[in-house]
């Protein structure tokens, strides 16, 4: 055998070599999530409902749940991490005098695909107006990069750090009427963590950075939901004839002297101030 | 009668801080749908002296307070029959067209009624100043009609205190004044023969 064949032969090798690993090891995906879309309409061939216009009772009793989802993998997301999250925007939303209760729905009384068939049910359990319905979408990216192909072929596992782990999350609030079908408005809350971890503390590093982006994302979702919720609150003013408010029962009542009035009062006492202080 | 102190008023005004200040007071006297059912009639009348906040307060015991002392120097005594009926007619208002209002307070619905009649009687006088008065009893009026009409109203529920402003006592309130102003005013013109 020449030497300008084994040469080769070395080369082909190496080839292979690099491609199986890559294959065993390389871009692997990790992905989780729920959506509101599968859990509301299940029934793609289905013809949608219009919804009606929502008659919102003030003040609302408001539900927040998690959407059933897919059920992930090894992720940071757990149990405990969504009940945290739920407790968050709970929090959030009891801080307004518009709502007057507000319930944490478990997830297991969301059955997947369950649709407004299934919030109607909850509506009537739980004694809610509008619901807040969370879903997640987590995608984990394990590119390898130079740095470990040079690790698997010439130095050793332990030393070089060659796992670039990007972790891209989205954590979505839709605020829906139950009674009228009608959504009233969404936010989302966003995050990327580019991560890097040697292999043998892969799993753990992708736990903790899945555990972190949805951390990020919540926080970046309470901060958008206020903003969502002034957008809302105008729209609300701007068109009455898409939005219809009334009092629940046992509301309290002020009578109560706004800007506008005292402004106008002020102007009026200042006004006859003054013509009297020129009459004398 | 012509008084040179507005006691009307004042006494008005003093009940209202005392009314505040006293929790007790606060429970007794509010108006209470519940508490109105079982008899305790008196809440009609005195829901107003009632406050849920200190700029609640203030707010309405400035303008009240203002616009009382000028019109009290204008009617004298009979101006405590106007603050009575006012009183009286939003109470029973409330009851009647807001059933699902569970508890009132404030003073507002008078403070509109007392700004109203003190406008009312500026338009009536024939000084220059007239068409200015006559302006602003427009102004008011569009104010309080657009308050009554628009859902913005009913959001004040979601601004960060801790009731909802209700209208409907400003708009009784200021039929209610206006109702005492011509009646006043036909007796003031009426000359004996």
């Amino acid at each position: 055998m020449s030497h300008r064949h084994q040469r080769s032969i070395q080369l082909l090798w190496t080839i292979i070599v690099i491609l199986a690993l890559s294959g065993c090891a390389g871009h692997v995906t990790r992905h989780n999530s729920s959506s509101v879309v599968s859990y509301l309409y299940p029934d793609k061939d289905k013809p949608i409902e219009a919804a009606s216009i929502p008659r919102l009772s003030l003040p609302l009793r408001v539900g927040v749940a998690f959407v059933p989802g897919s059920s992930g993998r090894d992720t940071g997301f757990t149990e405990k991490a969504k009940t945290e999250l739920l407790g968050n925007v709970a929090n959030h939303f009891k801080q307004h005098n518009f709502v007057s209760s507000l319930e944490i729905i478990p997830s297991v009384y969301l059955s997947p695909g369950g649709s407004f068939a299934n919030l109607e049910q909850i509506r009537s359990m739980h004694g809610i107006d509008v619901i807040v319905l969370v879903s997640y979408d987590q995608t984990q990216f394990t590119d390898e990069g130079l740095a470990s192909i040079t690790y698997w072929t010439l130095i050793g596992a332990y030393i070089i750090p060659g796992e670039k782990n990007d972790t891209h999350t989205m954590v979505d609030a839709v605020v829906y009427d139950i009674q009228s079908r009608k959504m009233l408005f969404r936010a989302p809350g966003i995050s990327h963590i580019k991560g890097h971890s040697t292999l043998v503390n892969l799993s753990e590093e992708l736990r903790q950075d899945s555990l972190q982006g949805f951390r990020l994302a919540s926080d970046d979702l309470l901060v958008k939901l206020d903003d969502q919720l002034a957008l809302f609150k105008q729209r609300v003013k701007e068109r009455p004839e898409e939005y219809q408010i009334v009092h629940s029962p046992g509301y309290i009542g002020g009578g109560n002297v706004d800007t506008g009035f005292l402004m106008f009062s002020g102007l009026l006492f200042g006004g006859l101030g003054l013509a009297r202080s020129r009459a004398a | 009668m012509k008084t040179r102190w507005p006691l009307c008023t004042l006494m008005v005004l003093s009940m209202s801080v005392l009314a505040s200040m006293w929790p007790a007071a606060v429970e007794a006297l509010i108006y209470d749908r519940q508490a109105i059912q079982v008899g305790e009639v008196w809440r009609l009348l005195s829901g107003h002296l009632v406050h849920f906040s200190s700029a609640h307060l203030v707010g309405d015991l400035l303008v009240f307070g203002i616009a009382g002392y000028l019109i009290e120097r204008q009617l004298g005594r009979q101006v405590g029959w106007l603050y009575l009926a006012m009183s009286a007619v939003i109470g029973l208002s409330l009851w009647v067209l807001d059933p699902a209002l569970a508890r009132f307070g404030g003073l507002s619905g008078l403070a509109y009624g007392n700004v109203f009649y003190m406008v009312a009687s500026m338009a009536h006088q024939h000084t220059p100043a007239r068409p200015v008065a006559v302006a602003l009893l427009i102004v008011l009026l569009l104010k309080i009609f657009r308050d009554f009409c628009e859902p913005a109203s009913v959001l004040d529920v979601l601004t960060p205190q801790p009731f909802v402003t209700v209208p409907l006592s400003h708009l009784v309130g200021v039929l209610m004044a206006g109702t005492f102003f011509i009646i006043t005013t036909k007796e003031n013109n009426h000359v004996p023969a």
